[in-house]
């Protein structure tokens, strides 16, 4: 682990100044993703500085949405009564992912920023762009089968590990930020970037821009979240689907869909949105969708069953969330029930 | 009260949970001691053509760099053959393969040295494959067979034949201490390790061989393991070599730890195996005549693959008789780390072919593989003799089947599945009920020995000390239990001291189950021979005039007695202590030899089971998980049934990993894709069954073994594999009556999901 100075922020204009102020300085709140990344020496700041103690966690209504401040821990939001009411599919991807104790810990703002989960990244023995520009990237010879399958570059084939950006993503949030230059709004769906030729940006924050919080917009559809993993625990998405659907009657007025697992980002898939607006729920249809959503898929040598197992979810996330089907939970999570069905707090009328 | 037959803890148990045992990395570093690593070779094959240490000599903290030109004894060595390189001389056979051992006072050093040292190896194409080394004819020692009857005739005959090839893949130990071993040079030119091994003779024999040294000269010690599986039983060896080597020629203590990368990319894993099989039934789905065809992949050298490989064929019958059966097969040498033994060492291959035959037989027939299984198991007179001519003798398995399918409502079950299959969209389901039959002995005969020492004190305790080693399987506690009995004292008054080549000599490895059979029965042999002469010396002792018949004294509850003047007894601490004084001898050694072994009966006995599990499998994403798993195990009188039963959810979920989700994946180039856990996955908490029931069988003895006990270490991993079955059955209703799931091993949600797109027809 490479020495570093530790530093409690007294406000949040102070944090900001100091952290833009030093490149080799960085903000930790829970902590769970940044100090196992500190001691595997794959992230070294020689700066620290807690912004746990900020007074950015209060979780409440805001523009007809909901405000998330940026301290407010995963398990707070996913077990808040109106998410839980109102936004299921986020409350159901967060407990997808990590453990009761990590959830304790991790934060609403840190949970988009971890680092992905390419074991390349995590081993400093290996060539990795993303970790040091410029080495090469290993995984593109190694085993990929964890990796992207849209939207990868030569330097980079990393995949985005959070289950709780996908549901984001699906949801339009917007990330407010505070930084040198200011406030500002970005929506969800650009705050990742791809990789390109720059894998060490993971996403568009400028150097101190600290997120204050996550809002969500005003949405009255239906919501849902899907995961597929190698195991029933300690294990991040191979593919995960997240679905936000408003019903118009029996047809669908607006979609929105976002897989996780296949890219660098939350991926969203517009065609396959659009070609679900204005027609009836059918298994034929979602087939259809979930074929154009991975029309243009690129996979790599290990990784060719995500083009498949990313369909077969998707088809099963929209008919769950449309009604075809029995909404599921995924297995091993608190919305799963032992049947199979889903406890009672999410309601299956929007 | 007597110890065996309680659930005494585990005598470890507080302090692992504490933090508090010492493993081997936690034996306080002595004032001058050395840390050692080593420069492997970058590809599975290839000529070394250049080799420049002299920048990496020149940085501070290294103190050593050697080469096999450093060896002093014989830097060939291995297991059964001696076909391993210490130290690669001109070629590489495998990725990893050590060149280079480094010395150094820090680990800083240790980094420098390992990037300071220039290796050029001019790559060759490597073998990787079971396909390819067939293709080129690489094999270990000659074809290997076990046959009856006339297989190839007889199959002509049957009414109904499946051909198929099923492809089982390995399986990474995952110990959690990996691979590790200190070495302490004494006077003389002796050398003492402490080694994290199943096997510290085997560290002994080879660190004379290869360093030059009497047998003599060198002490092995293990106080435990973090873990073994077979991993520990040979390849526990190369870094007690390299520290070895170091503190021979720098005369400091040295301790080599390989790192879990290291490890997984270094060690042996469980034999990955390829099975062709020709299958002949008739319409009630009797066995008629099969001949199966067994590949293993051995990696670059032999290690003990020649036994493992034997053991699958003694196991390819698993519990059903085969009146016309022919069993062959090579092992093939690849360029891969040389595979070694894990728990179950073959026996698991074996096994799986012929119940994934019976998975299909079952669906070719529109037939329950419970009830096939059932009519062919092993039964009476005429069918109750194995290939290799063993009589299955006391056979239980019939019945332990009809009972656990009674007990968990099998019948009812598989309605109940049939009426679900029906209707879900979502789910499949499936149930599969098989059975183990596991041999219980070394099939290297020698090796079914034992000795142990077992030392009385004047103040009642005793120490014990045997070959076996505990690597958290319980042995010492149960040896602890079987003394204890001996001498009708408390288990808290003996002590299981740390194994050591010094007080036990030329022992087997702690393997093959037989750790407690062995180990134990050499133990209680001892305590006996101490007995018999307290026993006389109590009735002299007990006695007014003429002493009491040897007959009449009872030992019980701490005390020693005339049976019938119970009222004068002698507490064990005082009779010890008085018989000291008359000089009788406290201590005592115990030899004992598995008896009745011979070529046509190369095991003692067989530890039977059954098991039934239930999954659920997502039609959508090929996810599975295990709703319910019920086990029923005949292990005899179980000596301690709280550490019996860990060893059988263990074992079972163990085994589960293997059939789900562990994959191990290689390059091309021979190089492991999958070193470490954030790429090899072991099963998680949440996998082990939601439900999961075991039970013992109760009324079972087995009075030829130590306190009518049974072996426990490997059968029920083997159980474990009726999860995989259970995936095939849920799988068969995916597709048309009739065809069959082409499931290989491990059914990763992969795998399960490629089958659902070949039967379902769904996936693009």
């Amino acid at each position: 682990m490479h020495p570093f100075q530790y530093e409690r922020a007294r406000n949040a204009k102070n944090a900001v100044s100091t952290v833009a102020q030093n490149p080799t300085a960085t903000f930790i709140a829970g902590g769970t993703s940044h100090v196992d990344l500190m001691k595997e020496n794959v992230h070294r700041p020689d700066l620290v500085v807690d912004i746990s103690g900020l007074p950015l966690q209060s979780i409440g209504g805001h523009d007809g949405g909901i405000r998330i401040g940026a301290n407010v821990s995963n398990t707070q939001v996913a077990y808040h009564p109106d998410i839980v009411a109102r936004y299921p599919g986020l409350s159901e991807a967060i407990l997808a992912g990590a453990s009761a104790q990590i959830r304790n810990m991790a934060t609403t703002a840190g949970n988009p920023l971890q680092r992905t989960r390419c074991p390349y990244f995590r081993d400093t023995t290996q060539a990795c762009n993303k970790r040091e520009p410029g080495t090469g990237c290993a995984a593109l010879t190694g085993i990929n089968r964890v990796h992207a399958i849209f939207g990868a570059s030569e330097a980079c084939v990393a995949t985005h590990p959070s289950d709780m950006a996908v549901a984001l993503s699906a949801l339009d949030a917007i990330v407010q930020t505070r930084g040198p230059r200011g406030n500002r709004s970005i929506p969800f769906t650009d705050f990742h970037r791809l990789p390109g030729n720059m894998p060490q940006l993971d996403t568009v924050l400028q150097q101190g821009e600290l997120i204050t919080s996550i809002d969500l917009p005003a949405f009255s559809g239906r919501s849902h979240y899907l995961k597929a993993r190698d195991r029933a625990s300690y294990a991040f998405a191979l593919v995960s689907c997240a679905i936000a659907l408003e019903m118009n009657g029996g047809t669908i007025r607006r979609a929105r869909i976002a897989l996780g697992g296949v890219a660098h980002k939350p991926w969203r898939t517009p065609e396959a949105e659009a070609m679900l607006v204005g027609k009836t729920p059918s298994e034929v249809l979602f087939r259809d969708v979930a074929r154009a959503a991975f029309a243009h898929a690129k996979p790599l040598e290990h990784n060719a069953y995500k083009v498949p197992l990313g369909q077969n979810l998707m088809v099963r996330a929209l008919m769950e969330t449309s009604g075809l089907l029995p909404l599921q939970g995924t297995p091993g999570t608190a919305f799963a029930s032992s049947a199979g069905s889903v406890a009672g707090i999410i309601p299956l009328s929007a | 009260m007597p110890s065996v037959g309680r659930s005494i803890p585990h005598e470890s148990s507080r302090d692992h949970v504490r933090g508090r045992s010492i493993f081997l990395d936690d034996i306080t570093p002595h004032r001058n001691e050395l840390v050692v690593d080593f420069v492997g070779s970058p590809v599975a094959r290839g000529e070394i053509v250049a080799l420049d240490l002299s920048a990496a000599t020149k940085i501070p903290g290294v103190v050593g760099l050697y080469t096999f030109r450093d060896v002093p004894g014989s830097n060939l060595y291995g297991a059964i053959f001696h076909d391993e390189y210490f130290l690669a001389e001109d070629k590489v056979s495998f990725q990893g393969e050590p060149i280079v051992v480094i010395a150094a006072e820090s680990h800083a050093a240790l980094h420098a040295a390992k990037k300071a040292i220039h290796l050029d190896v001019r790559p060759e194409t490597p073998i990787v494959s079971i396909a390819q080394a067939i293709e080129a004819e690489e094999f270990i020692g000659p074809p290997r067979a076990i046959s009856r009857g006339h297989a190839r005739d007889a199959l002509e005959k049957c009414p109904h034949r499946l051909d198929g090839t099923l492809y089982i893949g390995g399986q990474e130990h995952f110990y959690m201490e990996t691979q590790c071993a200190l070495a302490i040079p004494g006077e003389n030119g002796h050398l003492t390790f402490h080694s994290s091994t199943q096997n510290p003779t085997e560290t002994q024999v080879m660190a004379a061989r290869v360093l030059g040294l009497g047998m003599h000269q060198v002490v092995c010690v293990c106080k435990r393991m973090g873990g073994g599986f077979g991993g520990k039983e040979t390849q526990a060896t190369p870094p007690a070599l390299m520290a070895g080597l170091v503190a021979m020629k720098t005369g400091r203590p040295a301790r080599c730890i390989y790192s879990r990368e290291t490890d997984g990319r270094v060690t042996g894993k469980r034999h990955p195996f390829e099975v062709r099989y020709q299958i002949g039934f008739d319409s009630d789905g009797r066995l008629l005549a099969a001949r199966l065809e067994f590949y293993s992949n051995a990696g670059f050298s032999a290690d003990l693959s020649t036994s493992v490989f034997d053991r699958a064929l003694y196991h390819a019958d698993n519990a059903y008789f085969i009146p016309d059966i022919e069993l062959i097969g090579r092992i093939c040498r690849t360029n891969l780390p040389s595979n070694t033994a894990f728990r179950g060492f073959g026996g698991g291959q074996g096994i799986l072919a012929i119940e994934s035959i019976i998975e299909d037989i079952a669906e070719f027939l529109d037939k329950d593989a419970a009830e096939i299984r059932l009519l062919n198991c092993y039964g009476a007179e005429g069918r109750n003799q194995t290939p290799y001519g063993q009589i299955i003798q006391d056979d239980t398995l019939p019945l332990l089947f009809e009972r656990l399918a009674d007990r968990a409502d099998y019948k009812q079950r598989r309605q109940a599945i049939n009426e679900f299959n029906a209707t879900s969209q979502i789910h499949l389901r499936g149930l599969s009920l098989t059975t183990v039959k596991f041999g219980i002995s070394f099939t290297t005969k020698f090796l079914n020995q034992a000795n142990a020492l077992v030392n009385v004190y004047t103040d009642g305790t005793v120490q014990v000390s045997t070959g076996g080693t505990e690597m958290g399987q319980g042995l010492n506690t149960k040896i602890r239990q079987l003394v204890a009995d001996e001498f009708a004292i408390d288990a808290a008054n003996v002590s299981v001291m740390p194994t050591s080549t010094e007080k036990n000599n030329n022992t087997p490895p702690t393997a093959a189950s037989a750790g407690t059979d062995l180990n134990g029965s050499a133990a209680v042999n001892a305590c006996r021979l101490i007995r018999e002469r307290l026993t006389e010396f109590a009735a002299v002792r007990l006695s007014e005039d003429v002493p009491i018949p040897i007959e009449r004294i009872v030992w019980e509850d701490g005390c020693v007695f005339d049976r019938e003047k119970p009222e004068q007894c002698l507490d064990f601490g005082h009779l010890v202590h008085a018989a000291h004084r008359e000089r009788i001898s406290l201590g005592e050694r115990g030899h004992y030899i598995t008896p009745g072994l011979g070529p046509s009966r190369p095991f003692f006995y067989y530890t039977t089971g059954c098991a039934l599990a239930e999954v659920e499998i997502d039609r959508f994403t090929g996810e599975m998980r295990v709703t319910r798993a019920d086990i029923l195990m005949d292990i005899g009188q179980s000596i301690n049934p709280a550490i019996d039963l860990g060893q059988i959810g263990g074992g079972f979920v163990q085994g589960m990993g293997w059939a789900t989700c562990e994959e191990l994946k290689f390059s091309d180039e021979g190089e492991l894709l999958t070193a470490s856990p954030s790429t090899y996955k072991i099963p998680g908490v949440r996998d082990i069954p939601e439900d999961f029931r075991i039970e013992f069988e109760q009324d079972s003895r087995f009075p030829e073994n130590v306190r009518s006990s049974k072996a426990v270490g490997e059968p029920p991993l083997l159980l474990g594999l009726c999860v995989w079955t259970a995936i095939k059955n849920a799988l068969s209703y995916a597709g048309p009556r009739g065809h069959v799931a082409p499931l290989n091993l491990p059914a990763t949600g992969e795998e399960i999901l490629r089958c659902l797109c070949e039967l379902e027809d769904k996936c693009p």
